[in-house]
């Protein structure tokens, strides 16, 4: 059992690992193709031929591409993203600081969102009343296909225009709660990417909570008197949570799509915000290091809820084991 | 910042949630959970009140008892270097602005220079030396004294080779470096190796350093990595009326007044007279918008584009915003075709009529400009005749008149040139039958840019001539326009300074900004030829009114050939929080925050 965790946590690194580099050196090589280099942007439009010439010898962009590449691979394989050329600054602690923006944020919204889009999913499949459910369907359905940034753009017209809560922007001293309220600087974008992630966990929770309501052996448990209210809220409950906490993987992953659109829209210093300012400036160690991250962090989410999901389902955990035999 | 509006708000909110949505929730749990007792949920319900009521002001109710004045603007970029010689973006010239002191300043309301850190200056006979007594008891912002040895380190650094200084250029006439010697620990002489007509104003340039903390860097040849972003704050000293106290990656820049700042207001009050000033990092000109509306940020770096007009003055009225018209704007956007031999050989048929007179002739008569002012600035700007638009106070010269739309003359100057219509498409096509199509290159993501691309496109093919308008974003742009690229471009060049002599790379052909064909070894053509010679002798001479004079020819001459073409230019308004007091608004960049150590916050 032991050597199975281990071989399978040995397996997931690697994969994790092998991933975030082919997606950062393909990041790699697109910056390169895009017209336009750090060279010519950072100097300007009028900067001489020789000029240029100094810049990218002193970048090192005057060599193949190749042999830049390889370079890079090189101090990847010491654990050293290079220095952002925009920046000039180590990229490895940029993107520690810019990602832990990111992922506070995700995170706070990822648990909102599934507390509230469970509870809500699996009263709406237990519910007897018809209008309710009809209700809970149409504002769900209409929350998901809304895009993020028009989520984000209501509220912040709304946040504007009644002074609720702050429209963008960290306090530097947010979690001490000294400048500004936690809650007013954290809520806007808190919700902008909860609410149309708790709308399709939602979805998804009502039609497995369905689904596991008339499987036979929660028929099986009703039939011998068990209360139909505690059949939707502990036994079904519990196998329909293997599929939505699988899927809730993918949606963590969407939820770095969603706060990018967020971050750029708010000004919150995160990952998304930092990889755009990359791109527009073609700093590649910057680039490649954001988008290594970025998926490391999508491939750990993905990972981890799948243990989450083998866990709770004892009928995968059998199959799992029986068919390793 | 309004700490007293968001207080109230969330008390506000934790009321609300306390009062009604909390005893609501209870119920339903309740409700779910018969087996429960009342008593069992009422201690829920006052947990999570308790929880909420924490998380909503978990903060002092009480205000400060000594309010700080606290300013806060926000900035788009990040701060690539604290050590202004290696800089030359927007940023930096805004941080030099506030930290560093200069010898003269260039007053941005009245667009003269005046003076600073020099208390007076006179020129000697030769007409190219300058003798100039520095100001006594000013100190930089560690307490240290300031002295004309300063002023030399200064300029050492900005000329040292190994470190490359982009402002050297502007330091250096034609070319020739200025140089500076300390008479006496008061007093400098200033040489130009020809006699300069803008004279002192160049100073400007020049951010005054503390040589008693950079000179080891610069002669063990450290610094370049001397004053960078990771550098601690309390190291970074400078003459200017604040010092930077903490920086934010991504965040935000935090400045605090400089105790040992020299200069006194009118009614010998010591300057600067706010406290702190923030600069919040905001690269998206819209969440920049939102922060100044909700009043999150007093004073925004842009200024208003048409689009906002509407809702900002909706917000003036209420009392939210204040609206500050600053004038008309000294950098217009201009199109430019590529006219240099580069592009002849490789494209010959093609340059045989877009590197002709009459076709650029052709392509202004085309465009209404009068139009272009309504349909593009909503009605809030001027049409122009050339680069030197009505804002420049000192330059502009009426004489230099727009061009009125005429498509007749613009037909026939086409059809002289064997540009006609021989197929009766609408478009016309030259001798050999190609269509006359043209690929014009603007800024993506620029909405003045890239509407004015389009009015240009639907003016044009009136008389004719099919453009192709292609957006790219900046790093690309600019790219295809270094390397020569392109066939013609609407764009936009940043001038340095209102006076001409500042801009001596746009107007000599062996300019860098020479936009239609930069950096001629020779001037390659004859007109070009006079232009130098008029901007050679604008710059030398040191009498304003033949300073003037000869000016107004230039400028004539560059309009008759028109190898750049203007159209308009705005009028240029920014918004600001109604809290902000004493400010004197100016056309040059920082608009608002030139005078930032005598900008005052009402009490909130």
């Amino acid at each position: 059992m032991v050597r199975h965790i281990s071989v399978a946590v040995a397996r997931g690194t690697c994969k994790a690992l092998g991933l975030a580099i082919l997606v950062a050196s393909a990041a790699y090589f697109l910056v390169q193709l895009a017209p336009g280099d750090f060279a010519q942007t950072s100097l300007d439009l009028g900067a001489s031929v020789g000029e240029r010439a100094t810049q990218q010898v002193v970048l090192g962009l005057d060599r193949p591409v190749l042999v830049q590449y390889a370079d890079w691979l090189v101090k990847l394989a010491h654990l050293d993203l290079g220095d952002s050329w925009l920046y000039q600054r180590p990229v490895v602690a940029l993107v520690v600081e810019r990602s832990t923006n990111t992922l506070s944020v995700s995170f706070i919204a990822l648990t909102v969102a599934a507390l509230a889009g469970l509870s809500i999913g699996t009263w709406r499949a237990a519910t007897p009343r018809r209008w309710a459910a009809v209700l809970v369907d149409v504002v769900s359905a209409t929350l998901v296909s809304l895009p993020a940034l028009l989520i984000t753009l209501v509220l912040a017209v709304v946040g504007a225009s009644t002074g609720w809560y702050a429209v963008g922007g960290l306090s530097p001293d947010w979690w001490r709660g000294t400048d500004q309220s936690v809650f007013a600087a954290l809520f806007l974008p808190v919700a902008a990417i909860a609410i149309p992630l708790a709308a399709a966990i939602e979805r998804l929770q009502s039609q497995a909570i369905g689904a596991a309501t008339s499987a036979r052996f929660n028929q099986g448990l009703v039939a011998r008197g068990v209360s139909p209210r505690r059949v939707t809220w502990i036994h079904a409950t519990r196998v329909a949570s293997a599929p939505v906490v699988s899927v809730l993987g993918f949606l963590a992953a969407n939820v770095l799509n969603g706060s990018l659109t967020v971050e750029l829209f708010l000004g919150w210093p995160g990952l998304g915000r930092l990889l755009v300012e990359g791109l527009s400036a073609r700093d590649l160690p910057l680039v490649a290091g954001c988008v290594a991250v970025g998926t490391l962090i999508v491939t750990c989410c993905l990972a981890a809820t799948g243990a989450v999901a083998e866990a709770l389902d004892p009928r995968d955990r059998g199959v799992a084991d029986g068919a390793r035999g | 910042m309004q700490e007293n509006g968001s207080l109230l708000t969330e008390a506000h909110w934790s009321e609300w949630i306390i009062g009604r949505v909390v005893p609501g929730v209870a119920k339903k749990l309740a409700w779910l959970r018969p087996g429960h007792s009342r008593l069992q949920s009422l201690s829920a319900t006052i947990g999570v009140a308790l929880l909420l009521a924490n998380l909503g002001g978990c903060r002092p109710a009480t205000p400060d008892p000594a309010p700080r004045a606290r300013l806060i603007a926000t900035v788009r970029s990040e701060p690539r270097s604290f050590n202004r010689v290696l800089t030359a973006d927007r940023l930096s010239a805004l941080l030099a602005h506030l930290t560093h002191g200069r010898l003269v300043r260039v007053n941005s309301a009245t667009q003269d220079i005046e003076p600073w850190l020099a208390e007076s200056w006179v020129m000697e006979e030769n007409h190219r030396d300058w003798r100039v007594t520095l100001r006594r008891d000013v100190r930089f912002s560690d307490g240290e004294p300031f002295t004309s040895a300063d002023v030399e380190f200064s300029l050492a650094a900005v000329f040292d080779p190994a470190v490359g200084s982009p402002l050297a250029e502007a330091l250096a006439p034609a070319g020739h470096p200025i140089r500076v010697v300390a008479l006496d620990p008061y007093t400098v002489r200033v040489s130009f190796t020809a006699s300069y007509g803008p004279g002192m104003r160049l100073l400007e340039a020049l951010p005054i350093l503390p040589r008693h903390r950079l000179q080891k860097a610069l002669s063990e040849g450290t610094f370049k990595q001397a004053w960078s972003t990771t550098t601690p704050p309390s190291e970074l000293v400078g003459l200017g009326p604040f010092r930077i106290s903490r920086y934010i990656p991504g965040q935000r820049l935090e400045l605090e007044r400089n105790p040992h700042y020299w200069r006194r207001g009118a009614d010998g009050t010591r300057l600067p007279l706010l406290d702190e000033l923030i600069l919040e990092i905001v690269p998206d000109q819209n969440a920049e918008m939102l922060r100044l509306e909700t009043g999150q940020a007093d004073l925004v770096s842009g200024e208003l584009r048409p689009e906002d007009w509407a809702r900002i003055e909706r917000l003036q009225e209420q009392g939210r915003l204040k609206v500050i018209e600053l004038g008309i704007g000294l950098d217009p956007e201009a199109l430019w075709f590529n006219l240099t031999p580069h592009f002849a050989r490789r494209e010959p048929s093609r340059a045989a009529w877009m590197q002709r007179l009459e076709f650029r002739k052709a392509v202004s008569l085309a465009i209404d400009r009068v139009d272009l002012v309504r349909t593009i600035y909503l009605g809030a700007g001027v049409p122009i005749g050339g680069p030197v638009t009505p804002g420049n106070r000192l330059w502009h010269d009426d004489a230099v008149r727009p061009v009125p739309q005429d498509t007749e003359r613009s037909r026939a100057l086409l059809t002289s040139i064997g540009l006609v219509d021989r197929d009766g498409d609408g478009i016309r096509q030259d001798s050999d039958g190609h269509p006359i199509r043209l690929t014009l290159l603007t800024q993506r993501g620029h909405a003045i840019r890239e509407r004015t691309a389009a009015y240009l496109e639907q003016d044009l093919v009136k008389v004719g001539i099919d453009l192709d308008v292609v957006a790219l974003d900046t790093p690309a742009l600019v790219a295809r326009l270094s390397s020569g690229d392109f066939e013609s471009v609407l764009f936009v060049v940043q001038s340095s300074d209102t006076d001409p002599a500042a801009n001596l790379d746009f107007w000599r052909s062996s300019g860098a900004f020479h936009l239609w064909f930069p950096s001629q070894a020779t001037p390659s053509t004859d007109w070009e030829t006079r232009l130098d010679a008029l901007m050679d002798e604008q710059v030398a001479s040191t009498d304003p009114a033949t300073r003037r004079a000869v000016f107004r020819r230039a400028q004539l001459l560059l309009a008759e050939h028109e190898p750049i073409i203007h159209f308009a230019a705005p009028v240029l308004r920014v918004a600001v929080s109604p809290r902000v007091q004493a400010l004197q608004p100016g056309l040059l960049q920082p608009y608002l925050l030139w005078n930032a150590d005598s900008l005052a916050v009402s009490a909130p």
